[in-house]
């Protein structure tokens, strides 16, 4: 070995151990594919690997565990994955692609009954699913319907051992009270569920919309679990309830409506249909 | 190993892959996120990037939880590129002494990680302190600096003999023949 490609070697082994503890700044990064560019084949990720077993071996272990809530989101990227679905093909729609969303969707948005503008490119949209997840599941994304939200439903019934069923009845005062009711199924180990509702009026998009809420009795502010539209006067509408954050004890779901995109804070005045645990 | 099931498409090989490993990939993202909710999200794309990767998992080259770790650590470091106003990494508040070496994981570490254990006390004392600040617990150079009183270079420097020197025992001890190898590890 010549004392160029010695001192190279060097500089190489340097900037691969310090890109593995601490990152490399910008020209760093620069002079390492320098470096590496004459370099094919080689044991690039040896660094990366041992300050990995390093950083097991010396952590001490986390009593904590991983957060319930986490595990859930993690359950549902799974299952995405597998699937290699898409999230969502063309927009938010009840009525077509969009449907594969449902499956585990992780989306608060949910327009029902009316197919939403296509976009030039897939959207993939909601607050469980970071951009990087979007885009990799996007990716992994092949066939072109999903399961319905009926079916997905039915289907946590069927087979969620902690799956529980509340009946809802239109909010008492509310322009609903008498017609609007439904129910709502709902699994605390998933921390997910399913609204199934009727009766309720039409509403336009651009200016509100339907917005479901869940009371959690460990929480004293109810946790939003996503808005929907409802664009046909007649039959169910079924949509996921997805939490915000994690509910430890749900002793309430309720409908409300919104200003478009849902609002903040839960108010009884806006309630439309109520479902209570027993 | 999971991993191999995952990349064979297993459903359950994923659910699997987060019961077993998902607390160590949380306590790493802890470590080295900037904030709790930014572990949370880091966690969801680690686990994306393992099942995504998992075919290039080779077991002849790392064990499994080396692996995993290493998938977790880039992606954790990534994150932190991409959000640069934020420091590279945090330590935690009730730091108040050297990290002691896990006796017990909740996944089973294997070889690899035994030997580097063994491999880290060899090291100089502030190789190891360095590196065990730097990995165990996340700190970033700025942080070991104010904690060992020693010059940000200086941190550094440690960090990057402590591992090649680490790197160059793993080499050598590869080329050994197994009775010899037996040998340098007695005390």
């Amino acid at each position: 070995m010549n004392p160029t490609s010695h001192a190279e070697e060097q500089r190489l082994r340097e900037l691969l151990a310090d890109r593995s503890v601490f990152g490399l700044d910008p020209a760093e990064e620069r002079e390492l594919d320098e470096l590496l560019r004459g370099r094919p084949g080689g044991d690039v990720d040896g660094f990366d690997r041992l300050a990995a077993a390093v950083a097991v071996a010396t952590a001490r272990p986390d009593e904590t565990g991983l957060p319930a809530a986490v595990r859930s989101r993690l359950h549902d990227d799974a299952r995405r994955f597998a699937q290699r679905r898409p999230i969502a093909a063309a927009g938010w729609s009840l009525s077509a692609a969009g449907l594969a969303l449902l499956a585990t969707a992780a989306c608060v948005m949910i327009v029902v009954g009316r197919r939403a503008p296509e976009p030039a490119k897939p959207s993939i949209d909601g607050p469980d699913l970071t951009a990087a997840a979007r885009e990799t599941l996007a990716e992994a994304g092949a066939a072109d319907r999903g399961p319905t939200p009926a079916g997905l439903r039915d289907e946590m019934l069927a087979t969620v051992r902690d799956a529980v069923h509340l009946d809802c009845a239109g909010a008492a005062g509310g322009p609903d009270a008498d017609r609007a009711d439904g129910d709502v199924v709902w699994s605390p180990s998933r921390q997910r569920g399913f609204l199934r509702v009727r009766g309720l009026a039409r509403n336009v998009p651009t200016e509100s919309q339907y917005q479901i809420w869940i009371m959690d009795g460990n929480r004293a502010v109810p946790v939003a679990g996503g808005v929907f539209n409802v664009e046909r006067d007649a039959g169910d509408v079924i949509v996921p309830i997805l939490p915000q954050s994690f509910v430890q004890g749900p002793t309430m779901f309720a409908v409300t409506v919104e200003a478009p995109g849902g609002a903040r804070d839960y108010s009884e005045k806006r309630a439309r249909v109520v479902a209570r645990a027993e | 190993m999971i991993l191999p099931d995952v990349a064979a498409g297993r459903p359950d090989a994923m659910e699997q892959c987060i019961a077993v490993y998902g607390g160590l990939v949380w306590s790493l993202a802890l470590k080295m996120a900037a904030s709790r909710e930014d572990a949370e999200e880091a966690v969801q794309e680690v686990f994306v990037d393992l099942w995504q990767h998992a075919a290039r998992f080779d077991p002849a080259v790392s064990s499994e939880t080396t692996f995993i770790a290493m998938i977790a650590r880039r992606r954790l470091i990534d994150r932190h590129r991409r959000r640069t106003c934020r420091p590279l990494f945090t330590c935690r508040d009730d730091f108040s002494e050297i990290p002691m070496p896990a006796t017990a994981n909740p996944v089973d570490v294997g070889d690899e990680v035994a030997r580097v254990r063994h491999l880290l006390d060899r090291l100089r004392p502030e190789e190891r302190l360095v590196l065990e600040l730097a990995l165990g617990e996340g700190c970033s150079q700025t942080t070991i600096s104010a904690r060992t009183g020693m010059p940000v270079g200086t941190v550094k420097s440690h960090a990057r003999r402590g591992l090649i020197r680490l790197r160059e025992w793993i080499e050598q001890e590869s080329r050994e023949p197994p009775l010899a190898r037996a040998a340098t590890r007695s005390p």
